[in-house]
């Protein structure tokens, strides 16, 4: 019988621990020296980076997988991502307020994917994990605030991948080409956004309709996470013991 | 014929009516220091309301601003203005449109929204044109109201009313700076008019060229007013103004100036002392692209805000958005969390501790590309409700839009109890590309008709038909002083609904003169109790129980 894990159990490297350090290391120096020497964007650097992590870290998640069984190995995989996602958001924060940088300047480390189909592709991914994950025991009382949060947020990107396909069109009929600004634009939430342009006395509402998009997207992963992190804390026991029992009526 | 009739009638009423002497001398001011005077007060009857409905009836005027064709006039995209005043003293008010590649236009009010056209021309025979702002003004302090001018290049141009609708051209002896927008007032309070100037140095440069380095520049200039003489205090060497206004900043009583500049150069604010001006910043937030101003206290609290127009798309409006996506790329390119400026609509509302920018939370932030926004009572509810016009014709930044047009709807809002809501009802939704635009009484009705001076297409006005609530209409005239239609004073209207005030100020909007005819409206059966008139030099006259649905003429003679 397996020991159910700890959430730092699920989350560490173990034996995977110095590979993943050395790839880091090594990661980190090339892009280091690629954006600093060839002025090789942020994002190019930090795709070098994930590219030189990969293998080791997918190793990783194959020791989960065999280990504990594949709902733990894919929640493992979704922390782990759904972490990578926040931290995203945290620096577009940081790029924005602290370093007082235009939106446009304030896209995180991986600029070129902050595009509306990628955002919507994301979130229903994310989505469509966590219905696997609640099928296979991930059930606590913060599962569904949890889930019903990231469906709120999914409709969001939804609305927003809309406006930005009717913009697109429009932008065809007038033979111009699709500008970047068109992947920012507002969303339900927010400032410009539907509820602010359909009821005004929202605007009064500090935040809700006031905040612009990179504050307001910060605010859904940030919630995301915390509500991830507590209905996995709460779930995983449960989810081992669900594949232990569902690998022992196979045998 | 039935109009005729009613006209003879309100006539005969309104001799019958004349009330002459009502002087009333009672402070009503906790401030001691505070002067009061007598004034001379005559009442007519209004016209009668004869047409109702939902809202307002377009007029097609026999004028049209033209643009030149040629790729230097890039910024006649800009357009021109629009003054309205009663200038042959027949008691309606007249209309002045410019124009820029074709004549000015002056509209001798017939009546019934009929309009006699007749151009501006010189002794050498060359009609006005090339004209940017409109203002109308007794420059000469003769009583009569003269016509000026600003231009493309060069200096203003004076009109001088000889009566018998006879004008002769002129310029002003020592304004010589190229002015774009102006502004008449009394800046120093002495009972002259001052005149301020501002360049819009983008447009310079492009007419001028290189030329433009030889000339000295242009910027902001303060001409003061010494016996009829104009001695220029040049404020900045350079500007990109597109508005200028005179605005209680800090509350103090005196009226400040307000600089409005495009191209992100910032709006600068002028505090004004019995010392002179100095600059200052009372605003968090401003606008980047300040195409207008205008002011009115939108809650009847006692206060004035300020609104200043720029460009900014409602996001609601998808297909508008992507006519706007390559323009806002660029102007968004900039754009940071703790800009000063931001491309967007504000409303600055005193707090009682400074000002805060109330323009997002009144839904007021986004309303296109802008141009000249005012205030007035449109369904004289007591609040004064606001209209905006739009749109842009641009060869350079919008050549990718048919005939390089940005068609965008002109913005109704709605003041309910000082808080706007957009309104469609009253057929004032217009894209005709309105540049500078005014609100006046033009029949007499007591209600607020609109006149807006569009770019490429007929100017038009809007006849107001809303039969809601009543109103009050004053004509101030300030005999034995040079200021002569009192501008810059200040009424306030005591009633059981609560206190209105209206501020006489002749520029406001963009590039637009306002009527010396000040308007109130409030609900029916509200009781009027008292009118308090402020005039630029600090003395209050108070008038008691004024009769609604009347105009006052309110003459004060001398007391400077």
């Amino acid at each position: 019988m397996t020991t159910a894990p700890t959430m730092l159990n699920l989350l560490r490297f173990r034996a995977r621990t110095l590979p993943v350090a050395i790839a880091s290391s090594i990661g980190l120096l090339l892009a280091g020296v690629a954006i600093t020497q060839a002025n090789l964007p942020v994002w190019g650097g930090t795709l070098m980076f994930l590219g030189a992590i990969a293998v080791p870290v997918a190793l990783k998640f194959r020791d989960d997988l065999v280990i504990w069984g594949a709902a733990a190995c894919m929640l493992s995989g979704l922390l782990l991502l759904q972490g990578f996602h926040t931290l995203e958001h945290i620096v577009q924060l940081v790029q924005f307020y602290l370093l007082n940088r235009p939106p446009v300047d304030s896209q995180g480390l991986i600029s070129s994917l902050n595009v509306e189909w990628v955002h919507f592709i994301w979130n229903w991914t994310v989505w469509g994990m966590v219905v696997y994950l609640m099928r296979n025991g991930m059930k606590s009382i913060w599962t569904y605030p949890f889930f019903a949060w990231m469906t709120l947020h999914s409709f969001e990107h939804t609305y927003m991948l809309l406006n930005y396909l009717h913009v697109s069109a429009e932008l065809g009929q007038l033979n111009l080409p699709q500008f970047g600004s068109a992947q920012v634009l507002p969303g339900i939430l927010g400032r410009d956004g539907w509820l602010a342009n359909n009821l005004a006395f929202c605007r009064s509402i500090p935040g809700l309709s006031t905040l612009p998009r990179v504050a307001i997207h910060f605010y859904w992963n940030i919630g995301e996470m915390t509500l991830l992190l507590l209905a996995a804390r709460e779930a995983l026991p449960k989810m081992v013991k669900t594949a232990e029992l569902r690998s022992t009526a196979k045998v | 014929m039935k109009k005729h009739i009613a006209k003879v009638i309100a006539t005969t009423v309104t001799t019958s009516l004349l009330l002459i002497g009502v002087v009333v001398v009672q402070s009503q001011s906790s401030d001691s220091s505070r002067v009061t005077v007598a004034i001379r007060s005559k009442n007519s009857l209004l016209m009668a309301k004869t047409t109702c409905a939902a809202g307002f009836l377009e007029h097609r005027l026999t004028h049209t601003t033209k643009a030149r064709d040629e790729q230097r006039a890039v910024f006649d995209s800009n357009g021109s203005g629009v003054a309205v005043a009663d200038l042959d003293d027949d008691g309606l008010s007249d209309v002045v449109l410019g124009n820029l590649a074709d004549n000015v236009s002056l509209l001798w009010n017939q009546g019934d929204f009929r309009f006699a056209k007749k151009n501006l021309v010189n002794r050498l025979d060359i009609a006005e044109q090339n004209t940017r702002a409109v203002a109308v003004v007794d420059v000469n302090a003769d009583t009569k109201l003269d016509i000026v001018f600003t231009h493309t290049a060069g200096a203003i141009t004076v009109w001088y009313n000889q009566g018998k609708r006879q004008f002769v051209q002129a310029t002003l002896e020592g304004v010589n700076v190229p002015a774009y927008t102006m502004l008449w007032d009394d800046v120093d309070n002495d009972g002259d008019l001052d005149l301020v100037t501002s360049s819009y140095d983008a447009l310079l440069e492009a007419e001028q060229k290189d030329s433009f380095m030889l000339t000295g520049g242009a910027g902001t200039v303060l001409y003061t007013n010494n016996a009829g003489v104009f001695t220029a205090n040049r404020l900045t060497k350079s500007a990109q103004t597109l508005a200028l206004l005179m605005f209680d900043m800090n509350q103090d009583g005196q009226r400040d100036l307000i600089i409005g500049n495009d191209f992100a150069d910032p709006d600068t604010y002028w505090l004004n002392s019995k010392t002179g001006f100095s600059t200052t910043q009372p605003f968090k937030r401003i606008t980047k692209n300040t195409m207008g101003f205008s002011s009115a206290d939108i809650d009847n609290n006692g206060t004035f805000e300020l609104f200043a127009t720029d460009m900014k798309p409602k996001f609601d409006n998808l297909e508008t958005i992507a006519k706007w996506m390559p323009f806002m790329e660029r102007t968004y390119q900039k754009l940071q969390y703790k800009s000063l400026q931001r491309a967007e609509n504000v409303l600055q509302t005193w707090t009682g501790n400074g000002y805060q920018n109330m323009a997002y939370e009144q839904n007021i932030d986004a309303t296109g590309w802008s141009w000249s926004a005012q205030f007035g009572d449109l369904d004289n509810d007591g609040f004064q409700d606001l209209y905006i016009v739009n749109g842009m014709i641009d060869k350079e930044n919008l050549k990718y839009l048919v005939n390089n047009e940005l068609i965008e709807k002109n913005q109704t809002y709605r003041n309910y109890r000082g808080t706007f809501q957009k309104e469609s009802t009253w057929n004032l939704d217009t894209q005709a590309s309105g540049r500078g635009m005014v609100m006046a009484d033009l029949n007499n009705d007591g209600r607020l008709d609109i006149v807006i001076n569009n770019l490429e297409t007929p100017a038009q006005i809007f006849e107001n038909q809303i039969c809601n609530g009543d109103s009050l209409e004053i004509h101030l005239a300030w005999s034995q002083v040079k200021n002569t239609k009192a501008l810059g004073a200040i009424l306030k209207l005591y009633t059981s609904a609560g206190i209105m005030q209206r501020e006489l100020l002749n520029q406001s909007g963009y590039l637009s003169s306002n009527d010396t005819k000040l308007h109130f409206g409030f609900n029916k059966g509200t009781t009027l109790e008292k009118l308090e008139v402020h005039w630029s030099d600090g003395a209050i006259s108070t008038l008691e129980k004024p009769q609604a649905n009347s105009l006052l003429e309110i003459t004060r003679d001398g007391g400077q």
